[in-house]
């Protein structure tokens, strides 16, 4: 791949890192308490088409609490949500180098099958235990009424 | 029906995805999303192989799927790295899909799955 098409990728991913990191301090911004996100709607498609949760529904609040530093909050909303913040900063560092420097410090850790096992495994256990519960706290009224639909 | 196992294609060895572009719909809808964990995972894998390179990060594609704007730079790679190689290999003319995977990926990932499991599908068309 050409040099500046494969910088131009780097940077795409830097501000997809930062715009990951970033959107949850606007949240936190346009709420000034935190508490208050408990009661507001979800965006996610699935939330809004089926009612469901999807795999990443809460990730944003989680991280919003992290920011407050409430982290018993943050693993509650979401168990992936501090170790997905600590990975994108790590994602972001290793960016920062590699478009500074050219050097590819850390470039296993982003190439890595057995930590995207880890990732899926933890995030489809983590899944699949909300969704049963979930499922089992709520009627079908009550899930259809947490979408668009309703 | 799903298959998984490692097909020779023009001396590479490539792991084989093949699956009714239907069906990661349906496993997805049946399985609140979970069937695209692992989805992810092997795009990934197949893509890098074709490529023979490291494009899509498999840790990234995890996370890819439930973080914005992560999501965005993800479908984004895949359209404008990924396919062109896929289709290359394919023997099928080289188009952008980036535009129209972004926009499905916001609103239906699933669907999205399908564009681009229909693609791969195509790298096993001939065999």
């Amino acid at each position: 791949m050409p040099i500046a098409k494969q910088q131009r990728r780097q940077w795409l991913a830097l501000i997809a890192v930062v715009g990951f990191l970033a959107f949850p301090l606007l949240v936190l911004l346009l709420n000034h308490d935190p508490h208050q996100l408990e009661h507001q709607a979800s965006w996610c498609p699935s939330m809004l088409f089926f009612g469901l949760p999807c795999p990443g529904c809460g990730i944003t609040k989680s991280l919003v609490f992290l920011y407050t530093a409430d982290i018993v909050t943050s693993f509650r909303y979401h168990l992936l949500g501090p170790i997905a913040f600590i990975y994108a900063l790590f994602i972001a560092g290793y960016l920062v180098i590699k478009l500074t420097t050219g050097r590819s410090w850390g470039r296993e850790y982003i190439y890595n099958k057995p930590l995207a096992v880890g990732l899926a495994l933890m995030l489809g256990m983590f899944h699949l235990v909300r969704l049963i519960n979930y499922l089992s706290s709520n009627s079908l009224q009550d899930i259809a009424a947490n979408s668009l639909w309703y | 029906m799903e298959s998984n196992t490692n097909t020779p294609i023009d001396g590479k060895v490539i792991p084989e995805f093949k699956n009714e572009p239907v069906l990661v719909l349906v496993f997805a809808l049946l399985t609140c999303g979970l069937y695209l964990i692992y989805w992810n995972i092997k795009v990934a894998e197949v893509v890098n192989a074709v490529a023979e390179k490291e494009i899509i990060s498999q840790p990234v594609a995890i996370l890819a799927g439930c973080i914005f704007p992560v999501n965005i730079y993800f479908y984004y790679l895949v359209g404008k790295d990924a396919m062109p190689y896929i289709s290359k290999h394919a023997g099928e003319p080289v188009s952008d899909k980036s535009t129209l995977l972004i926009i499905m990926g916001l609103f239906f990932p699933m669907v999205s799955a399908m564009i681009v499991q229909g693609d791969i599908n195509k790298l096993y068309a001939n065999r």
